[in-house]
């Protein structure tokens, strides 16, 4: 009887938990988020990669994402102003894709709004950057 | 002539008792500090010397110590208080100085511009070693790094200029002990 009660109480803990996770940085219908980059991996043509700390490699530790205007830029506490407004941006099936081109580089970015999580790419001449991140709703002013 | 006597009697016992007192007295302390004192170093007479040949017997064996060591501790205090000012300032300024590294940092981000388009740049020299990429942030750490680096050094002087004169210090005690014990005082700082 004790045991089953122990299992019982398990599994409802790990239902609020895992519920919780999943509903955690939920951008569905957000216009404009935040990003943190976490990691990222730098591989040249040679088929050398590093992984190294994103602002190592002067990836912004914060953007800021307008998905209306579709405009990617730094934080204004950040004091980089730094910007670019992506060439293209689609959002269906619980998924945002954004893309672009500056100096050279073509960008990819892909965000589960569900949970939040973001993968990008940016892919230069002889050389490529993967990095991982996370996303959190902006509130609107 | 009993009475006589008790008055002689009590008469003694007061005499007796103002002398004790003032012998009492004067071996307190007056509540001035003695030059030793000032010094933290405690010297009792041994051959019942007066507080007034104490002081005499302190102040030059004071003057032989300086000329010995070639320290004088009132300098020295003086000193002391000069350099943890200086330490200060040093620390004040490699802190200004890290501000204003951050601020030219913020400056040539604002120069730049781009966000994508500077990710892993090293257009300084292409193909060069993996670390070559210069950013913002990057100048930023090191002027962080820089400025960490001048403050441990102010500390650091500041540190090594309190030792020496502690150092000094006590060599000075030293000369101004051996004095005294000469002049038969028992010392001990």
């Amino acid at each position: 009887m004790t045991r089953r009660w122990v299992v019982a109480f398990g599994v409802l803990v790990m239902t609020i938990i895992g519920g919780s996770a999943l509903r955690a940085d939920d951008l569905t219908g957000a216009s404009r988020i935040l990003c943190t980059c976490v990691q990222a991996t730098r591989c040249l043509e040679g088929g050398d990669c590093v992984i190294d700390l994103p602002w190592n490699l002067n990836i912004p530790q914060f953007i800021e994402i307008d998905l209306v205007s579709k405009r990617l830029g730094t934080t204004p506490a950040s004091g980089e102003n730094r910007a670019t407004v992506a060439d293209t941006l689609r959002r269906e099936k619980g998924k945002i894709v954004l893309q672009g081109l500056e100096n050279g580089r073509a960008f990819s970015l892909f965000i589960d709004e569900a949970s939040g999580m973001l993968s990008a790419a940016v892919a230069a001449d002889g050389q490529a950057v993967a990095v991982f991140g996370a996303c959190t709703p902006v509130p609107s002013k | 002539m009993k009475r006589t006597i008790m008055l002689k009697l009590a008469v003694l016992l007061l005499a007796g008792g103002a002398a004790l007192v003032q012998a009492v007295l004067a071996q307190q302390p007056t509540g001035e500090k003695t030059l030793a004192a000032t010094m933290n170093v405690y010297v009792f007479p041994t051959k019942g010397q007066k507080p007034e040949q104490q002081s005499q017997d302190e102040a030059a064996c004071y003057t032989f110590a300086v000329q010995n060591t070639g320290t004088d501790p009132f300098q020295l205090q003086k000193q002391s208080q000069t350099q943890a000012q200086q330490t200060a300032q040093q620390k004040e300024q490699a802190k200004q100085a890290g501000a204003g590294a951050g601020a030219s940092g913020a400056v040539k981000g604002a120069a730049a511009g781009a966000l994508i388009g500077e990710i892993a740049s090293d257009d300084a020299g292409k193909g060069a070693a993996y670390g070559a990429a210069a950013g913002v942030i990057a100048g930023r750490r090191r002027a962080h790094a820089a400025q960490g680096q001048a403050t441990a050094q102010a500390e650091q002087q500041g540190a090594q200029a309190q030792q020496a004169t502690a150092q000094q210090l006590d060599n000075f005690k030293k000369a101004f002990s051996v004095c005294l014990e000469a002049k038969n005082y028992m010392v001990k700082f």
